[in-house]
C-alpha cells in the first residue's frame, strides 16, 4: 500500500470516479426511460404499461453502465491521475509498488515514494475527475424524464401522435354529458347520460348539456332551430333548452371542424291527451217519468297522470224553436286506481232536475291531465230522454222521427237479396246467365238509392267515405270522438261495397256487406246523436235574383300561373348525398358533422334519425361502411317522398311515325278511290 | 485466271452486293398465302382451354389471339374471325369485317344466379321528379331468396328495390330513383350479388339518362269551363315539372287566363303540349292553328271532350267515335270512367293508352311531326280520388313523355350512353309553327378537362333536321346547339367504361353478326364445330407475294469474303 498521502489521493480519485459513473448511469438511464416513454406514447400504450416499460429500460441501462464503471482499481486511479496531471509515471509506479510488491531496492522505493508525494501535493483531485458536467447532464435528463413521465399521466391510452395532432390543429370534445329534467307535472324522474348518441325525453323536458373541452368555446347546432353558444361554468361548457320537438344536435368546439364534434339525437315523446270513456250505462236511455236515478261509471286514463274528472250534463227543455238549455254537473265519486288511471261513479238522481215530458239530458265525462297546457278531453255523449215523447225529438238539433225508414229500406235490400239467392239455389254459378247479373245489378241500383238517402242525411257527399272512416281516430286525438258519425260513414262504406259486389253478380258477398251496413245504421240512429260536424243546410236558388246583375261589371280575369316551390330540403339532400358517396368510397369524413347533416334533413323522420345515430356510433371500418349505406338509403327514400311521381308510361314514338301514318292513310284513301 | 482479273472479279462482286443492298430491289413471286384466323377475346373468364382447343382444331393455321382494341372487334378484313364471348365485354363490329365471324359462347358456371336481362329508363328525366328504372331479371335456383336491385350514380345510392323470388324464374322490378345533378348521368343498375352466386358478370349494366332542369311548357285552352281539363290542369299546376299557362272562356269576349295563355302561333311555338277542354267550342281557325301545331310544329295536342264532339274539331278526331254511358265505372287503362268515347278501330301507328271491351278509348295518334291524344274517358275525373292517385299519375306521365317529344328544338343521341372513346352520332330537330326558309345552326361540345370544340353539322334530309357526331372521349361531354333565333338546347352524353348493355344483348348481337356473315355459333366444348367449318374454307390459294432479297443478312458473308479475298490477293501481290 502506498504511503498515506498517495493512498489518500488515490482513494479520493476513486470515490469521485465512482460518483461520476453513478451520475452518468443515472443520466443514461433517465434518457433511456424517456425515450421508451415517448415511443410508448406514440404507439398509444396504456399508461401503466408505458411506465413499466420506461422504468425497466431506464434501470437496465443505468445499472449496466454503472456495473461497468464502478470497479476502479488503485492502479487505474493512478493512471487517471497521470493522464490528467502528468507525473512522469511516478504515481503509477508508486501505486503499483504498493499494490503489487516486487523486489526493489529500498532507497529506490523510498525515493519514488518521496518524489511522488512531493508532486501530488498540489494535485487538484476535482480536475482529475470533474463532476460538474455529469451532474448537470444528470439533472437535466432527470428533469426531462420526470416531465415526460408525468405528461402522459391521466391519459386514456390514446396515441400521443393523434392527440398532438388534434391539439395542434383543433381542440376536440373530451367528454360530454346530458342531464334531462322532465316537466314537474309529469312526475318523471330526471336522468343524466354520459356521451349518449340518442336520448328520448318527454315533451317539455329541460335538456342540459355539459361539455368538457380545452377549446375556447362550444356551439350546439340544432336541426330546425337556431344554434346555441354554450357558456362556461365551473370548468365545463353548459347550455340548455326546453325540448318540444324532435331534433338533432351537433356539438362543435370553437376552431374545430366536423370530425371534432359530437352528435346527439333527441327524440321528444309528446304528452298524449287522456282517454275518457263512459262504460256504464254506455248507451242512450229512455226514462218514462221525471223521477228516478241512473248509475253512471266513468273511466279515465292518461300516459302521465290525471288531474281532474267531472261529469257534466245539458238539459234541453221545450220543443220546436223554443228550446232552453241548462248546464249542470253530476257529483262524481272518484277512485284513483293510480295517478294515471281514475274511475268515477255517480248515482244521478233525476228528481231535482224539474224534468218534464220530452226533455232530453245529454251527459258526458270531461277529463284533464296534469299538463298545464293541455285542454280538457270529453267522452262520448249519451242521451237520456224523458217521457212518452222520447221517440219524437224536435227538429233543429235531433234527427227526424222517420229515421227508421232508412233502416227499413236497407232491410228491404237485404230481404230482396236473400230472395234472389234462394231463387238461384242449386244452379251453378256459371250457368246463371245474364238474367242473374241483371237482377243483381237491379238490386245494386236499389242499394245505391238507399245509400244516396243516407248520404243526404249526413250532409252531402263525403270526399271519400272510406278515408273518412279510416281517419276517424284523428278527431279522437284529444277532442271530440263522434262515433255516431263514424257509424254512419261505416254504413255508407258497406253499402258502396255491397253495390260493387252486386254489380259484379256476387249476391252472396253483397248480402254480408248489406247486413253489416244495417248494423251500422242501427247503431248510428238508435243513439239519436248530435251530428255536430254536418248539419244539412241547403241553400236554395232564388229565381227572383237571377239575371239581375249589371253586365258592365263583368270582367275577364287575369292571374299569374301557379308555380309550386321546390322542396326546400332537396338541394341539401343532393349535397349530402354527394358527400355520403365520397365517404363511402374513401372511408373518411364519417363523423358527427355528417350525422348531424343527415338528421337535419328532417328531424321528424325516424329513418333519418336512426341513420344519423348509426353514423355517429360507428366505430369500425365495417360498421362505418354499413352506416353510410344505410344513410344513403334513408336520404334517398326521404327525397323520393318529396319528388313528383315518376312517369309510368314510356312513350316510344318514332319521329317519322306521324309521316308514316299520314302516308298510310293517304294510300288507303287513294286505294278506295 | 490471273490474279489481277481475280481481284477485279472479287472487288466487282463486293461492290455489286453493296449497291444491290442500297437499291434493295423488290421482286414478286407467287406463293401459297399463309392461312390465318383471328381469335378475339371478349370474355372476363379464362379462355385458355378454348384457345388451345381452337389451335388444336386448326393445325397449320396461324391463329392470332387479340383483345378488344379501342372498343372495336380486333378482326382483320377478309380474315376469318372467331370471337370468344361471355357477354361481359362489348365491342363494336367494324364494317370492314368481311370474313366469316364465328362465335364461341363461354358457359356460365352452374349454380344459383341472377341475370339482368334488360333495363329500361326514360332517356330524359326532370330534376324535380323521380325517375323509374324497369329491370327485368331472370333467376336460376333463386326460389325463396331475395334480390336487391340498386341504382347508383357514381358511388351514391339513388334508388333501390327488392324482389322476393318465388316459383317463377323471371321478375320485373320497378326501381324509383332521383337525380343528384343536372346533365348527363351514367347510372349503374345492379343486382346485389349474394354469396355463392354462379357468376357476377351479368349483375350490372350502365344506363344513360339526361337530367333536365327546365319545366315542360303546357298550354291549357278551354273553350268553356270543363271539369275534365280543370282537374288535369290542377294536376299539372301542382307539379314543378310543368309550367302551365291557361285560358278559359267564360262568356263571349270574357275569359280567365294567365298572361301567356293564348292560342296564337307565338304561344304555340313556346308550348310543347296543348290541352283543350270543351273541344266542340273550337272554331275552324282554332282547329287550323292546332293542326299546324301538331303537324308542323311537332307538338302534342290533348283533346278532353266531355260529350260527343261536334263542329270543326271533328276534322282532327276523324270518324269512328261513339259515345257510351254506363251506370258504373269501368277500368280504362289505369283510370276509371263511366262515360266514354270509344273508337271503332285504331288507325295505323295509333297507340292505345286505355280501352274498354277491346275498343280504344284513349288513343295517341302520330300526325305529321307531332301527335294527337284523344281522351275518351270523359268522366274519369269523377273517380280520381278512388284510384290511389292513378288519375294524377297518368296525366303527369302523358304530359311528361309528350313534352320530351314536343320540344321545339330537340337534341337526340343515337344511344343515351357511350363506351369510352367511341364517337356518338346525334340528330338536331328544329320545329316551329312557321318554319324558316333558311336556318343558321351551330354546335359546340365541351368534354371534362378539355377545351370546347366546334362540331360540324350536316343537313339531315328533312327541313329543320341536322346530324353530327360527337368525338369519343373518356369523360362525359356536353353538347350545345344554338339557332339564329336565339334558341339553345343542351344535351349530354354519358360515358362509361363498364357494360352499357346486358350480357344477353351483347351475345345476341354477336350471334346475329355471326349468322349474317356466314359464321358458326357454338358453345365452349364444341370448338370442333367452328374449326371444322372454318378449316374447309381456309385455302386462300397462291397469291403474289413481294420479297426483298437484299434485306437478308446472309449477304454480309459473301460481301466480307469477296472483300477479304481481294485484299489478301493484293497483299500477296505486294500491293497496298
Amino acid at each position: 500500500m502506498p504511503e498515506a498521502p498517495i493512498a489518500g489521493v488515490v482513494a479520493r480519485v476513486r470515490r469521485r470516479a465512482r460518483t461520476r459513473a453513478a451520475l452518468w448511469s443515472g443520466a443514461v438511464g433517465g434518457a433511456t426511460a424517456t425515450a421508451v416513454s415517448l415511443a410508448a406514447m406514440l404507439t398509444g400504450l396504456a399508461e401503466p404499461t408505458r411506465l413499466l416499460w420506461s422504468a425497466t429500460a431506464g434501470l437496465a441501462a443505468g445499472i449496466s453502465l454503472l456495473w461497468r464503471g464502478w470497479p476502479l482499481t488503485a492502479i487505474e486511479a493512478a493512471g487517471a491521475i497521470e493522464r490528467a496531471w502528468p507525473l512522469d509515471n511516478l504515481l503509477i509506479t508508486a501505486v503499483e509498488l504498493g499494490e503489487q510488491p516486487r523486489p526493489v531496492r529500498a532507497d529506490l522505493h523510498d525515493e519514488i515514494l518521496r518524489q511522488a508525494q512531493d508532486r501530488i501535493a498540489a494535485l487538484d483531485v476535482a480536475g482529475v475527475v470533474p463532476l460538474r458536467q455529469p451532474l448537470a447532464v444528470m439533472l437535466t435528463v432527470t428533469a426531462g424524464t420526470v416531465a415526460m413521465l408525468t405528461l402522459g399521466a391521466g391519459g386514456s391510452g390514446s396515441s400521443l401522435l393523434g392527440r398532438a395532432d388534434v391539439q395542434a390543429i383543433t381542440r376536440g370534445i373530451e367528454a360530454f354529458s346530458v342531464a334531462v329534467t322532465p316537466p314537474p307535472y309529469s312526475g318523471l324522474a330526471g336522468d343524466t347520460w354520459a356521451s349518449p348518441v340518442q336520448i328520448s325525453v318527454a315533451a317539455g323536458s329541460r335538456v342540459t348539456l355539459l361539455v368538457t373541452t380545452a377549446a375556447e368555446g362550444v356551439t350546439a347546432e340544432f336541426a330546425g332551430r337556431p344554434a346555441m353558444a354554450l357558456t362556461r361554468a365551473g370548468g365545463l361548457w353548459t347550455g340548455e333548452w326546453v325540448a318540444d320537438q324532435t331534433t338533432a344536435v351537433s356539438l362543435r368546439p370553437a376552431g374545430g371542424d366536423a370530425r371534432d364534434g359530437q352528435f346527439l339525437s333527441v327524440i321528444v315523446v309528446p304528452d298524449l291527451p287522456p282517454v275518457v270513456q263512459v262504460p256504464a250505462p254506455g248507451r242512450d236511455l229512455t226514462v218514462s217519468g221525471s223521477k228516478g236515478q241512473i248509475t253512471i261509471e266513468v273511466d279515465a286514463r292518461d300516459d302521465l297522470g290525471m288531474a281532474a274528472l267531472a261529469l257534466r250534463f245539458t238539459k234541453a227543455s221545450g220543443g220546436g224553436e223554443s228550446l232552453t238549455f241548462t248546464e249542470g254537473e253530476v257529483p262524481l265519486a272518484i277512485t284513483r286506481v293510480d295517478a294515471r288511471h281514475w274511475r268515477g261513479r255517480a248515482v244521478w238522481v233525476l228528481d231535482g232536475l224539474n224534468l218534464s215530458d220530452g226533455d232530453v239530458l245529454v251527459y258526458r265525462a270531461v277529463g284533464r291531465d296534469r299538463n298545464p297546457k293541455g285542454s280538457p278531453v270529453q267522452s262520448e255523449q249519451y242521451l237520456v230522454e224523458v217521457g212518452g215523447l222520447a221517440g219524437a225529438v224536435g227538429a233543429g238539433f235531433a234527427l227526424p222521427a222517420e229515421e227508421k225508414k232508412y233502416a227499413i229500406s236497407q232491410q228491404m235490400v237485404i230481404y230482396k237479396t236473400e230472395q234472389l239467392i234462394a231463387s238461384a239455389k242449386g244452379a251453378p254459378a256459371a250457368g246463371r246467365g245474364d238474367g242473374w247479373l241483371q237482377q243483381n245489378q237491379l238490386l245494386a241500383v236499389e242499394q245505391r238509392m238507399v245509400r244516396a238517402e243516407v248520404v243526404f242525411l249526413g250532409g252531402g257527399e263525403v270526399q271519400d267515405e272510406v278515408e273518412e272512416a279510416a281517419h276517424s281516430h284523428e278527431v279522437a286525438e284529444g277532442r271530440l270522438e263522434n262515433t255516431g258519425r263514424a257509424e254512419m260513414l261505416r254504413a255508407i262504406n258497406f253499402m258502396s261495397l255491397a253495390e260493387a259486389q252486386l254489380n259484379d253478380g256476387n249476391a252472396g258477398a253483397a248480402l254480408v256487406l248489406e247486413r253489416e251496413a244495417l248494423k251500422s245504421l242501427e247503431r248510428a240512429f238508435d243513439r239519436r246523436r248530435y251530428f255536430l260536424r254536418t248539419l244539412p243546410d241547403r241553400s236554395r236558388i232564388e229565381p227572383a235574383r237571377r239575371l239581375s246583375g249589371d253586365l258592365k261589371d263583368a270582367r275577364s280575369w287575369r292571374r299569374e300561373g301557379h308555380r309550386p316551390g321546390a322542396a326546400p330540403s332537396l338541394d341539401q339532400s343532393r349535397s349530402l348525398m354527394r358527400d355520403l358517396a365520397m365517404a363511402a368510397g374513401s372511408g373518411a369524413g364519417i363523423d358527427a358533422g355528417l350525422a348531424a347533416r343527415v338528421a337535419a334533413l328532417d328531424p321528424a323522420a325516424t329513418s333519418l334519425q336512426q341513420a344519423a345515430v348509426a353514423l355517429a356510433s360507428a366505430a369500425t371500418v365495417e360498421t362505418r361502411g354499413e352506416a353510410v349505406w344505410r344513410a344513403m338509403q334513408a336520404v334517398t327514400a326521404h327525397a323520393l317522398e318529396s319528388l313528383g311521381s315518376a312517369s309510368t308510361l314510356p312513350l316510344k314514338i318514332d319521329p317519322l311515325a306521324g309521316a308514316l301514318a299520314d302516308e298510310l292513310v293517304r294510300s288507303a284513301r287513294g286505294g278506295k278511290q | 485466271m490471273s490474279r489481277h482479273w481475280l481481284r477485279l472479279v472479287l472487288r466487282t462482286t463486293a461492290i455489286a452486293i453493296a449497291m444491290a443492298g442500297v437499291i434493295d430491289p423488290v421482286m414478286t413471286v407467287s406463293r401459297q398465302a399463309p392461312r390465318r384466323v383471328v381469335l378475339a377475346r371478349l370474355a372476363s373468364a379464362d379462355t385458355a382451354a378454348v384457345e388451345s382447343a381452337v389451335r388444336a382444331g386448326l393445325p397449320g393455321v396461324d391463329v392470332s389471339i387479340r383483345s378488344r382494341v379501342d372498343g372495336r372487334l380486333p378482326c382483320d378484313p377478309g380474315v376469318p374471325c372467331i370471337v370468344l364471348a361471355d357477354g361481359s365485354i362489348e365491342a363494336e363490329i367494324p364494317s370492314d369485317v368481311t370474313g366469316p365471324l364465328s362465335v364461341i359462347e363461354l358457359a356460365t358456371p352452374a349454380g344459383p344466379n341472377v341475370e339482368i336481362r334488360s333495363v329500361t329508363a326514360t332517356s330524359v328525366q326532370r330534376a324535380a321528379g323521380a325517375g323509374l328504372v324497369r329491370v327485368t331479371m331472370t333467376g336460376e335456383g333463386m326460389q325463396g331468396r331475395r334480390t336487391e336491385v340498386r341504382v347508383l350514380d357514381g358511388g351514391a345510392l339513388v334508388g333501390s328495390a327488392s324482389h322476393e323470388w318465388s316459383a317463377g324464374s323471371e321478375a320485373v322490378v320497378d326501381v324509383p330513383w332521383w337525380a343528384l345533378a343536372a346533365g348527363s348521368r351514367a347510372l349503374r343498375v345492379e343486382a346485389v350479388p349474394f354469396d355463392g352466386e354462379a357468376t357476377l358478370i351479368d349483375n350490372a349494366v350502365d344506363v344513360g339518362v339526361s337530367i333536365a332542369l327546365d319545366a315542360v311548357p303546357v298550354l291549357v285552352f278551354d273553350t268553356r269551363p270543363s271539369w275534365a281539363s280543370t282537374f288535369v290542369r290542377r294536376v299539372l299546376e301542382d307539379d314543378q315539372r310543368f309550367r302551365v299557362e291557361y285560358r278559359v272562356g267564360l262568356a263571349p269576349g270574357m275569359d280567365a287566363a294567365t298572361p301567356a295563355g293564348r292560342l296564337d302561333p307565338r304561344s304555340l311555338d313556346a308550348a310543347g303540349v296543348v290541352v283543350v277542354g270543351g273541344p266542340e267550342g273550337l272554331s275552324a281557325r282554332d282547329v287550323d292553328l292546332l293542326e299546324r301545331f301538331v303537324r308542323t310544329r311537332g307538338g302534342t295536342l290533348i283533346l278532353l271532350p266531355d260529350r260527343m264532339p261536334a263542329g270543326p274539331v271533328t276534322r282532327l278526331l276523324g270518324r269512328g267515335w261513339s259515345e257510351h254511358l254506363e251506370a258504373s265505372p269501368a277500368a280504362v287503362g289505369s283510370l276509371r270512367a263511366s262515360e266514354t268515347l270509344r273508337l271503332a278501330e285504331a288507325g295505323p301507328g295509333d297507340v292505345t293508352l286505355g280501352g274498354v271491351n277491346g275498343r280504344p278509348v284513349m288513343v295517341l295518334s302520330p300526325r305529321g311531326n307531332g301527335r294527337l291524344v284523344v281522351s275518351g274517358a270523359m268522366d274519369a275525373w269523377r273517380y280520381r280520388d278512388a284510384d290511389a292517385g292513378a288519375f294524377d299519375g297518368f296525366w303527369r306521365s302523358v304530359v311528361l313523355e309528350a313534352g320530351v317529344l314536343s320540344a321545339s328544338l330537340r337534341l337526340e343521341f343515337a344511344q343515351p350512353i357511350a363506351a369510352v372513346a367511341r364517337p356518338m352520332p346525334f340528330v338536331v330537330r328544329s320545329q316551329r309553327m312557321d318554319p324558316a326558309a333558311a336556318e343558321r345552326v351551330w354546335a359546340t361540345v365541351t368534354c371534362v378537362a378539355e377545351a370546347t370544340q366546334v362540331v360540324r353539322l350536316w343537313p339531315g334530309g328533312a327541313p329543320g333536321v341536322f346530324t353530327g357526331v360527337v368525338p369519343g372521349g373518356r369523360e362525359a361531354c356536353q353538347l350545345q346547339v344554338a339557332l339564329d333565333d336565339g334558341s339553345v338546347v343542351s344535351g349530354g352524353l354519358a360515358v362509361t367504361a363498364g357494360a352499357s348493355d346486358t350480357v344477353s344483348a351483347v351475345l345476341a348481337r354477336l350471334v346475329r353478326a355471326a349468322h349474317g356473315s356466314g359464321g358458326v355459333v357454338a358453345r365452349a366444348g364444341e370448338e370442333q364445330a367452328v374449326t371444322s367449318a372454318l378449316a374447309s374454307g381456309l385455302d386462300p390459294g397462291a397469291a403474289p407475294i413481294p420479297i426483298r432479297p437484299m434485306q437478308s443478312p446472309w449477304w454480309m458473308f459473301p460481301f466480307v469474303t469477296a472483300l477479304g479475298a481481294e485484299w489478301w490477293l493484293r497483299r500477296r501481290s505486294g500491293l497496298r
